[in-house]
């Protein structure tokens, strides 16, 4: 086993895997049961996520197949994704924040165009990218807003995550996954805009996890558990309030806010009362708060108005 | 003891696959593209989670949630599939659920009644199970779901496989156990099986006589009563009137009298629909309940209450009492009752009746003729006048109502008849129409809904010919067009010949001026409700729609449907006619829709004219909150809304909206022009 990794060691891209992102990877004790990993999830990151959720990701990692999670924004799909990626792998997770023009030169590797020039297309000039170092280095991946690459990058990330292995041509190298850490979190919003379509083969090969918005009592757990203002004290009362605001939204308005407007929306409710030295958050400074958080589309404001004044007055 | 556990988990394996392969086909019959991978994907996954919840496979396969979660992220991942998966495991979750349940219930009712699977059923075990009500009840029940069986040799109890057929049988046919003796209960009611009678609190509660046939109902409570149960024959007439009242139809009006009586629920409304049905009735109540039938018939509508004596002069115990009423009600509501009575009435050789059943001759031999253009007819006709004044003239009372009004008929058919001998044109005839006795609009109308087709092709062609007369009468169209002059520059406008030319540069004056004619024509909605609840008050609502003709943009007919005619020729006041004289009113009532669909798509003068009484049939929750706030949605788009209604309007809804609509009440054909005439005042 000593001599396999040895082995392993020797070869030069495995080395400047671990030079470039050993540094950024933090190691901790993997988790794989569900019930502890809601409840780091609950503690540490400061994440409500259902038991049944965390199950069935675990279930699919264990089935190897990839997890699609899909919903409205601002619920929480990648900071969800990221936590439970680097509990299971214990190690921190690889994110690919996709766009249109991401290829596989952006995601295994590419020539250093001087190097290239020296040594030609050789080991010496590659530059591992994340999705080769997270298959080296047993890491979760999250590719993030999958819906925005093109259908070939689909095919070849699922081509990878099926084989669990990576061909780089260019070097005759085959990389095969040695552990299952390397697990891949996709995540996409079909309401969002510049939204592609997913193809049938796509969807065939994932586990789709549907995210919504929470229920009002989880949505002001949520918040409880992440308002950060020191020494200000949020209502439950006003909290009920802000909820039921953001609820309306989501019916009546073209931005919808998610769960993560809530929880930023209360935190800068709370710092505006700690500026004007209360000690609880009031009416006004929620008022004053939304015109910054849920003012998001020109020509919205005068719903997002009425809808304050309908709950707050 | 290992090799135990490993031949269950194989077993929950082949269990567990046996599962998904079942959603899978479900999800396939229902269009929903499962791929095979996409079942083995699933069905891996749904063993992970089992073993990473550190649960059994029983307990995932009883919990919906579970279930859902894991086979929605496999097997339906686009959107539209979501629900269809849901159906499904809720039917089969519920299916397992129920099956175990059933089995249960089947052996606790089987233990109840003393018997046990594959047994014979003798005289003995009958009598013990007769002698136990919950025995006798549990007994039924089993007989109702197939458990007991007649056979050749008896009845018997099936054996556990049958039972478990039949329980199958049944989740597939009714869902449930309640469905199922629903279902049984009501289809043995209309058999009019004994069998309901010892289940009659489990009907009841399951509400069999809300389904079940009017008529088989009562005689279920005629048998209840025969054997004893007051108490509860009463709970079931109570439900039988309850459906007689939301309109409900049956045939023998007899015997609902009879056992509503014995129960005190014979109310006066109810009594008297039923009298004016049923000559039985009637002639049973006038002998029993006279006083009663005259207080009820007071606020009665014309059409019940000419049945109802119609019924009377049937049998001459009660002919008296006819004439009596009829003479009565006469002076009370006017000549146009006799309209009502006059198709009803038997053909009786003796008295007042025999007049008036000529005059109904009298009546169609005149339509008869004016369409055959046919002498004989009119002959016939003149000859039965004759004959119908000599047996008046023989008629000894002569200072009633009844007998002057009649008269006054007799000589308006003189007057018609000779105008028809000298013209012989239905148009010259209208003319000479005496005001309020022959012939009216109404009668008109009631004979176009004849069945003979001679009568009702010519009472239309007259109604249309009146109709179309009395809404000249009211100028509608004319009083709305406005007219305004412009100034306008002469146009510099020629055309290759001589004339112009000359004209272009010899005469052309630049100042001269031309006065040009404008016209504004304000365009209508009307919106008319032809819904059952109109019928009493259809040639009101007709009348009060084509006023409207010439000025109409778009006119919306509605039942529970909306249609929408909007093309030119509903501002042709025939076209307009032929259309509502061709109208059925018929059906419930959706004003809701009627009035968004007739607002919707309309740029013009926002003027809507409503011909209805408010009534909303069709159910929306809070039907008259959403009424009233469709009306205001209207109004601050700007719409002048116009509402025409019959004196049955929804006062509720009347008190609320008076504020931002018109609102007239009409009641008779020549209300009508006051009204039309007031709105078009205000437009």
């Amino acid at each position: 086993m000593k001599q396999e990794r040895e082995l392993v060691m020797e070869d030069t891209i495995v080395k400047k895997v671990y030079e470039i992102y050993g540094p950024v990877i933090q190691q901790r004790e993997p988790i794989r049961n569900p019930r502890k990993m809601t409840r780091i999830l609950r503690e540490e990151y400061k994440l409500i996520v259902d038991e049944r959720l965390v199950s069935l990701v675990i279930a699919a990692f264990l089935a190897g197949r990839p997890v699609l999670f899909e919903g409205p924004p601002g619920t929480g799909k990648t900071e969800i994704g990221e936590a439970i990626l680097t509990l299971w792998a214990g190690k921190t997770a690889f994110v690919l924040p996709c766009s249109e023009n991401y290829d596989e030169y952006r995601v295994i590797g590419d020539f250093h165009p001087l190097m290239a020039m020296k040594y030609g297309f050789s080991e010496e000039s590659f530059i591992p990218k994340p999705l080769l170092a997270a298959l080296i280095l047993d890491a979760g991946v999250l590719v993030d807003e999958i819906r925005r690459t093109s259908e070939e990058f689909q095919n070849m990330l699922l081509d990878i995550i099926d084989k669990r292995r990576i061909i780089v041509p260019e070097i005759k190298r085959i990389y095969k996954a040695h552990g299952i850490g390397f697990q891949v979190i996709l995540t996409s919003n079909p309401e969002d805009i510049g939204q592609g379509e997913l193809s049938d083969a796509f969807l065939r090969r994932v586990v789709k996890i549907r995210f919504d918005y929470p229920p009002p009592n989880v949505e002001e757990e949520i918040v409880q558990i992440r308002f950060d203002a020191k020494g200000v004290k949020l209502p439950r009362d006003i909290l009920n309030r802000m909820v039921k605001a953001v609820n309306i939204l989501r019916e009546k308005a073209v931005y919808k806010p998610g769960p993560a407007d809530t929880v930023l929306w209360a935190r800068i409710a709370g710092r505006l009362a700690q500026l004007r030295g209360d000690k609880e958050v009031r009416v006004n400074d929620v008022i004053e708060a939304s015109k910054v958080v849920l003012y998001k589309r020109v020509g919205e404001e005068d719903v997002v108005d009425n809808v304050i004044e309908e709950v707050f007055r | 003891m290992l090799s135990k556990r490993s031949s269950d988990r194989e077993d929950d394996t082949r269990k567990l696959i046996e599962f998904v392969m079942r959603i899978g086909r479900e999800l396939r019959r229902k269009g929903v593209r499962v791929s095979t991978s996409e079942l083995i994907d699933a069905a891996i996954i749904l063993e992970n989670y089992i073993a990473v919840r550190g649960t059994n496979l029983r307990t995932i396969l009883s919990s919906k949630e579970d279930l859902f979660l894991v086979l929605a992220s496999t097997l339906a991942k686009r959107k539209p599939d979501l629900h269809v998966l849901k159906e499904i495991i809720d039917r089969t979750v519920d299916k397992e659920g129920t099956k175990r349940k059933l089995v249960q219930i089947i052996e606790s009712e089987m233990k109840k009644a003393g018997i046990t699977y594959n047994t014979r059923i003798n005289h003995n075990k009958k009598r013990q199970i007769r002698s136990r009500q919950d025995a006798l009840e549990a007994y039924s029940r089993l007989k109702l779901l197939g458990i007991i069986r007649h056979t050749r040799h008896g009845e018997k109890v099936v054996s556990r496989k049958e039972a478990i057929e039949n329980i199958q049988r049944i989740i597939r046919n009714y869902g449930n156990i309640n469905n199922a003796l629903r279902a049984k209960l009501v289809s043995a009611t209309e058999r009019g099986d004994d069998i309901v009678l010892s289940l009659i609190d489990d009907a009841l509660q399951l509400n069999v006589f809300n389904e079940a046939k009017l008529d088989s109902i009562l005689i279920i409570v005629e048998k209840a009563l025969r054997k004893g149960a007051w108490t509860k024959a009463k709970e079931i007439a109570k439900i039988f009137k309850d459906r007689i009242n939301n309109g409900e139809k049956f045939n023998n009006y007899n015997k609902a009298y009879s056992v509503l009586r014995r129960f005190g629920l014979d109310d006066l409304n109810t009594i008297t629909e039923f009298a004016a049905r049923d000559s039985n009735v009637a002639i049973k109540l006038a002998q029993k309940d006279k006083d009663k039938i005259i207080n009820a018939l007071r606020s009665a509508p014309l059409e019940k209450i000419a049945r109802i004596i119609a019924s009377l002069a049937r049998d001459t115990r009660t002919r008296q009492l006819a004439l009596d009423l009829l003479d009565d009600f006469l002076r009370e509501k006017g000549s146009i009752l006799l309209e009502y009575v006059l198709p009803h009435i038997p053909s009786i050789k003796d008295g007042v009746f025999r007049v008036l059943s000529m005059i109904h001759d009298i009546e169609m031999n005149v339509l008869r003729g004016l369409v055959s253009g046919e002498d004989a007819y009119i002959d016939y006709a003149f000859h039965q006048l004759h004959a119908a004044t000599r047996s008046l003239s023989a008629i000894r009372h002569k200072e009633t109502f009844l007998f002057k009004t009649i008269s006054y008929w007799l000589e308006g058919y003189n007057l018609i008849l000779k105008n028809v001998v000298d013209t012989r044109t239905a148009v010259k005839m209208i003319g000479f129409i005496p005001g309020d006795t022959a012939l009216t609009i109404t009668r008109l109308y009631s004979l176009s809904r004849s069945t003979n087709k001679e009568i009702k092709l010519a009472a239309t062609r007259l109604l249309h010919i009146v109709l179309s007369q009395s809404i000249r009468r009211m100028k509608g169209s004319q009083k709305i067009y406005k007219k305004k002059y412009t100034i306008k520059l002469r146009d510099r406008y020629t055309r290759p010949n001589p004339y112009h030319l000359t004209r272009f540069f010899l005469i052309w004056d630049p100042t001269s001026l031309r006065y040009k004619q404008k016209t504004r024509r304000p365009s209508i909605v009307v919106v008319l409700d032809k819904s059952g609840s109109m019928r009493p008050y259809s040639i009101v609502a007709m009348l009060a729609a084509a006023a409207f003709a010439g000025v109409v943009d778009k006119i919306v007919l509605f039942d529970s449907n909306t249609y929408i005619y909007s093309n030119k020729s509903t501002r042709m006041i025939h076209k307009m006619l032929e259309m509502l004289l061709s109208t059925e009113f018929d059906g419930y009532t959706d004003i809701i829709k009627a009035l968004r669909e007739a607002a919707k798509h309309h740029k013009k003068t926002k003027i809507m004219v409503v011909v209805s009484d408010l009534r909303q049939t069709v159910r929306y929750r809070n039907a008259h909150i959403e009424l009233i706030n469709t009306i205001h949605e209207l109004y601050k788009q700007g719409w002048r809304l116009f509402i025409i209604a019959p004196p049955t309007v929804d006062r509720r809804i009347t008190r609320i909206i008076q504020d931002y609509v018109h609102l007239r009440i009409v009641a008779t054909p020549s209300d009508v022009e006051k009204v039309v005439k007031a709105v078009i005042s205000t437009i």
